[in-house]
């Protein structure tokens, strides 16, 4: 080979190299951030710049609403079990779907309370600023989405 | 008989000239790539053009090394958003 032909084969190694390097500089925080216990939760610190003291009171904040959050999951899929059961068989509305379908609204706005309670104390832990923050956005990806109907409405919304 | 042994007119000018066109195709086929090589080997020896090359690829393969690392890295954030909100959203669809 001769001597220009093997410059440009160095050259492209090097780029080779410089693409390694960068790609590996580049996406060192995610790759900690996947390492990381509760992923969700680094992502939420480096999100909303949180200090260390103000991310152990969000985690244990989060901590203490996760098992009231899947004790209000397991309520929900009972009572959507109790409204299938119903609405698989008959023919109609009846009484018992009529209650199964309030029952599932009360649950559905008793959840969204506590929903909303715990967004409100975990941006309480925050900076003010990263507590509105993410009080806006957290109410924008939950109780404000409109396909859940509590958000502006499609058609009549230009 | 005779007419039959009798090859089309100017047949053999059409025959020479088909071996010629081919020949010519597969000269112009090595001339190109010898063109190539003979290029960048009469250039790139010389040290300031070797200079810009080398920093022009490494800059190309920095940069798409960066761009790909950050395209990454918005998916996993819109993942990891994604997996806060399944946590504390039983309303959350699951995907």
């Amino acid at each position: 080979m001769q001597r220009g032909t093997t410059i440009l084969g160095i050259g492209l190694a090097g780029a080779l190299l410089a693409y390694a390097c960068f790609y590996y500089v580049g996406s060192a925080s995610h790759r900690a951030l996947l390492r990381d216990q509760t992923p969700e939760l680094a992502w939420l610190k480096r999100e909303f710049k949180l200090g260390d003291a103000e991310f152990a009171e969000v985690a244990r904040q989060h901590a203490a609403y996760l098992p009231q959050c899947q004790a209000m999951c397991q309520r929900i899929d009972e009572q959507d079990k109790r409204l299938r059961q119903p609405l698989a068989a008959a023919p109609a509305v009846t009484p018992e779907i009529e209650a199964a379908i309030g029952e599932a609204a009360r649950l559905r706005a008793e959840c969204h309370g506590k929903m909303l309670q715990h967004f409100f104390e975990m941006s309480r832990a925050m900076p003010p600023e990263q507590g509105r923050r993410f009080l806006v956005w957290i109410t924008e990806r939950t109780l404000l989405q409109p396909e859940r109907g509590m958000g502006p409405m499609g058609p009549a919304h230009p | 008989m005779d007419r039959d042994r009798t090859a089309p007119p100017r047949f053999q000018e059409q025959v020479w000239k088909r071996i010629e066109s081919a020949e010519a195709v597969h000269v112009n086929r090595g001339s190109r790539w010898s063109l190539l090589t003979d290029w960048i080997n009469a250039v790139l020896p010389r040290p300031a053009f070797a200079l810009a090359c080398a920093m022009v690829l490494l800059l190309v393969g920095g940069a798409a090394g960066w761009a790909q690392a950050r395209h990454e890295a918005g998916h996993v954030d819109d993942e990891l958003e994604a997996r806060y909100l399944r946590v504390v959203d039983p309303y959350q669809p699951a995907d």
